[in-house]
C-alpha cells in the first residue's frame, strides 16, 4: 500500500459541500486533498448537444445510479425510494435542478414547534450570513422583496426570464390568492464570474455544460485547485481509519486507475459523500473500537432518512406556454409552508411550479406518469398537449423516524466488491396525511389556470409510496444531545472528534426547500469554523462548539 | 437483427405510432433500426421477450387490425414489457428529423437538441413580471411557539 504525506485535511467527496470546504480551507493556507470515486464530466460529454438527450437522460444521465449503472457508481438496494446521485467531481450538481431556495427560521425549531422532530442546534440567523456568502460565492438569480420568507441581502443576479409558463402560473396562484415568488436559482440569468448567462435550453437535469447551473466542476473546482487544494478523481475510499486513540488518521482508497490501495494519512477527515454515501462509508469503517461503524455508538448513523414528501400534477392550458423551453423552477409558492394544525398535520409544503419537458419526455409521460395514447389517438394528444403544460410538485418537511434509514447491503456490493448502500422508506401518518391535503390543492391550482385536464401523481404503486423525492438528508444529523445525533452544530463527530460530516446527511429536518443552498451554506459555516480554529480541530466535540 | 426481428419492430411501431396530424408514421423514419438497438442495450432478452409476446398473443405479420388487437392483448398480459417497449419507441421516435419538423409545424421553436442555440428570452421584466401582492408569512425563531398536536392522533414514531 502506497503512503502519500499526510495533509492537514482530508475531504472525501467533491460535491458542492466538499468543493465549499476544499476551496475555503486551501484558501486558509491548509494542505488539502479531496477523493472522489468518480472523475470529471467535460462539457462534451454532457448530452445536450445530441439528438438522443431524452434517451440519454433515461439511461447513462440518468440520476438514479441503480439505473444508470455507470462504473463510478454504487448500487442503492431498495425499492421504496430513488436517490439522486452523480459520484464524480462536481456530485450531484452533475444532474440537480439548481433550485436554490432557503430554508425557513421555523424549519430550524420543529422541536419546540411540535416535538415530533428535533430543533437544530443553530438557528437561521446563524446560517443567514453564509447563505448570503455562498449565493455570490455560486452565483444566484432571483428577487427580494417575499413576505413570505425574512429579509435579506440583494440577490447576486435578477430572476430568470419568466416566460409564457411562469405567467401562467402565476396568474393561477393570483387567482386563488396564494403566495407565490420567481423561484431563487442557481443559474445565472446575466454573465457572472467568466461564466455565460443561462440560454434556457430546457435540458437542467443533465447537469450545464455551458457553466450557467452551479455545476461545482465549474464552478468551484477551479478556483480550489487554484488555492492548492488537490483533487483525486478515481480515488474510492474504502474506509476512514482511526488510531489507538479513537481519532481519524486518514482513509485506505482503492486508485481505481492502478487497483491498488493508498493510505492518506491527515489531521482532519471531512466526509462529504451524501445523505447515502457518508453513512455507508462510516458503517463500513466498523473496527473491534466502533464495532457498529464509525461514529456510530449511538446507533444513529444511518437512521432518520428524510426525502420530503412529494406529490405531483401534470396540468395542461389550452394556450401553448412553451412547456419544453427554461430552466426547471419559474415559480415557488409558501402558502403552505408553514404549520397549520387545522389541516389535520404538523409542518408543512411549497409549491415549486415549472415546465415539464421536451417532446418524447412529454409522450413517455415523465412526469405525470401518463403516457401519451398508442394508435390512431395518439398524434391528436400530441398535437393538443404538447407544450401546452406544467408541473406543478407539493414538496413538504417530511418526519424523521428511526426505522428510515440506510444500512449496508448484504447481497449487493459495487465494482471493488465493497457492500452496497440500502435504503429503507416508509413515510409517516403524518407525511401521508401532507401528502393528500397538497393533492388536493394541486388541484385547486388546475383549476385556478382553467386546466382542461390535469394528471395527479401520487407515487403510490400498489399500496407502496415509491416517492422520487431525490433528496438524501438526516442520515448523520447534527444535535446538541450525542445521545440522539451524530454530529454538533459544527458538524463534528460526537464520538470521533477530528472527523467532520459536511453534507446533507447533517439536516436535523428537511424543511420544505431543495436542499443544495442549505448544504453550500452549512459547508461555508463549517469550513469557516475548521480554518479559523484548524490547530484546535480535533479536540473534543462537546468543548470545541 | 433479424428480418423477422426486423418485420416485427416495423409492424410494432407503426401501430403504437401510425402517422397522422402532420406526423410520418414511425416505421416511415428508419427508426426500427435504432430502437432494436437500444432494446438491446436495455436488457439483451428484451427483444426475444417482445417477439414471444407478439406471437404469443396473436398471427403476425397480420394487417392493420390484427395488429392492433394483438399488440392491446400484449399491453394487457405483460404491462411492464409494454411500457419499456413502449417507452423507448416514444423516445426514438420524437427524435427523428421528420418528426422533429412536425413539431415545429405546430408552431413551436424547437432545436434539434437542446445546446448550442438554447432557448433566449426577453430578461425578467420588473415592471410586468414582479409580484405585486403583498401575500406570505414567515415564523421568526423567537416567535416559534409550539403548536396543539392533541387532536392530530400523531406519535413520534421510534
Amino acid at each position: 500500500m502506497s503512503k502519500p504525506d499526510p495533509v492537514d485535511v482530508l475531504v472525501i467527496g467533491a460535491g458542492a459541500s466538499g468543493a465549499v470546504c476544499s476551496l475555503v480551507l486551501a484558501q486558509a493556507g491548509l494542505r488539502v486533498v479531496c477523493l472522489d470515486q468518480g472523475g470529471w464530466t467535460e462539457p462534451a460529454q454532457h448530452p445536450h448537444y445530441s439528438d438522443d438527450f431524452q434517451y440519454q437522460r433515461q439511461n447513462r444521465w440518468n440520476p438514479e445510479p441503480s439505473v444508470r449503472r455507470g462504473p463510478d457508481d454504487y448500487p442503492v438496494e431498495g425499492g421504496q425510494s430513488h436517490a439522486l446521485m452523480w459520484n464524480g467531481v462536481g456530485g450531484s450538481t452533475n444532474v440537480f435542478a439548481a433550485l436554490w431556495p432557503r430554508f425557513r427560521p421555523s424549519d430550524f425549531r420543529k422541536g419546540r414547534e411540535h416535538g415530533l422532530a428535533p430543533d437544530w442546534p443553530i438557528t437561521y440567523e446563524d446560517l443567514a450570513p453564509f447563505y448570503d456568502e455562498a449565493d455570490r460565492l455560486i452565483g444566484v438569480s432571483g428577487l427580494t422583496g417575499d413576505a413570505g420568507m425574512p429579509p435579506r441581502a440583494p440577490y447576486p443576479l435578477g430572476p430568470l426570464p419568466m416566460r409564457k409558463s411562469g405567467r401562467t402560473i402565476a396568474q393561477g396562484f393570483e387567482r386563488l390568492d396564494w403566495h407565490w415568488w420567481p423561484m431563487p436559482a442557481g443559474i445565472i440569468s446575466d454573465s457572472y464570474d467568466g461564466r455565460a448567462a443561462c440560454n434556457g435550453c430546457g435540458n437542467c437535469g443533465s447537469g450545464c455544460p455551458r457553466g450557467s447551473m452551479a455545476k461545482m466542476s465549474i464552478t468551484l473546482w477551479p478556483k480550489a485547485l487554484a488555492a492548492g487544494a488537490a483533487l483525486r478523481p478515481g480515488a474510492r475510499v474504502e474506509r476512514i481509519e482511526t488510531g489507538s486513540d479513537g481519532r481519524a488518521t486518514g482513509a485506505v482508497f482503492i486508485d481505481r486507475a492502478t487497483g491498488t490501495r493508498v493510505q492518506q494519512d491527515a489531521a482532519v477527515v471531512v466526509l462529504a459523500a451524501n445523505g447515502v454515501g457518508s453513512p455507508r462509508l462510516l458503517l463500513l469503517s466498523e473496527s473491534a473500537r466502533h464495532p457498529r461503524g464509525l461514529a456510530n455508538a449511538n446507533d444513529v448513523v444511518g437512521r432518520y432518512l428524510l426525502h420530503h414528501t412529494l406529490v405531483a400534477a401534470e396540468i395542461w392550458v389550452d394556450q401553448p406556454i412553451d412547456s419544453h423551453v427554461g430552466n426547471s423552477g419559474a415559480i415557488i409558492s409558501s402558502e403552505f409552508a408553514e404549520t397549520d394544525v387545522s389541516r389535520g398535520f404538523v409542518n408543512g409544503f411549497n409549491f415549486n411550479v415549472a415546465r415539464t419537458g421536451p417532446a418524447g419526455t412529454a409522450a413517455i409521460g415523465a412526469f405525470s406518469q401518463h403516457p401519451a395514447p398508442w394508435g390512431a389517438a395518439h398524434h391528436a394528444w400530441f398535437a393538443r398537449r404538447f407544450g401546452h403544460s406544467f408541473g406543478a410538485f407539493a414538496i413538504g418537511d417530511d418526519l424523521p423516524q428511526a426505522s428510515n434509514r440506510i444500512t449496508l447491503s448484504g447481497t449487493e456490493t459495487d465494482s471493488d466488491g465493497l457492500p452496497a448502500a440500502k435504503l429503507h422508506y416508509v413515510p409517516h401518518e403524518n407525511d401521508l396525511r401532507m401528502m393528500r391535503y397538497g393533492i388536493e390543492r394541486l388541484r385547486d391550482l388546475a383549476q385556478s389556470v382553467d386546466a382542461f385536464d390535469a394528471a395527479v401523481n401520487d407515487y403510490m404503486e400498489d399500496g407502496v409510496y415509491r416517492t422520487p423525492a431525490w433528496h438524501m438528508l438526516g442520515t448523520c444529523r447534527m444535535g446538541s444531545d450525542p445521545g440522539s445525533s451524530v454530529v454538533n452544530q459544527w458538524h463534528q463527530s460526537w464520538e470521533v472528534p477530528n472527523l467532520y460530516v459536511v453534507d446533507g446527511s447533517s439536516f436535523a429536518t428537511g424543511g420544505v426547500v431543495n436542499p443544495t443552498s442549505t448544504v453550500t451554506a452549512l459547508a461555508l459555516r463549517c469550513a469557516r469554523h475548521l480554518a479559523a480554529g484548524f490547530r484546535d480541530a480535533g479536540r473534543t466535540a462537546g468543548t470545541s462548539a | 437483427m433479424t428480418h423477422d426481428d426486423d418485420d416485427m419492430l416495423r409492424g410494432l411501431i407503426d401501430t403504437l405510432l401510425p402517422g397522422g396530424h402532420g406526423f410520418p408514421a414511425a416505421g416511415a423514419t428508419g427508426m426500427a433500426g435504432q430502437l432494436a438497438a437500444r432494446l438491446n442495450a436495455a436488457d439483451t432478452a428484451l427483444l426475444g421477450r417482445l417477439h414471444t409476446g407478439l406471437r404469443t398473443q396473436g398471427a403476425l405479420p397480420g394487417g392493420a387490425e390484427a395488429w392492433h388487437d394483438t399488440v392491446a392483448r400484449l399491453e394487457a398480459s405483460e404491462p411492464k414489457l409494454f411500457d419499456e417497449v413502449r417507452k423507448h419507441a416514444y423516445l426514438t421516435y420524437y427524435e427523428q428529423p421528420g418528426v422533429i419538423a412536425a413539431i415545429r409545424a405546430l408552431g413551436f421553436r424547437y432545436n434539434d437538441a437542446p445546446l448550442p442555440e438554447g432557448y433566449p428570452a426577453e430578461p425578467f421584466d420588473a415592471a410586468a413580471d414582479a409580484p405585486r401582492h403583498a401575500r406570505g408569512h414567515w415564523i421568526a425563531t423567537e416567535q416559534v411557539q409550539p403548536v396543539d398536536t392533541n387532536r392530530l392522533g400523531l406519535e413520534a414514531t421510534p
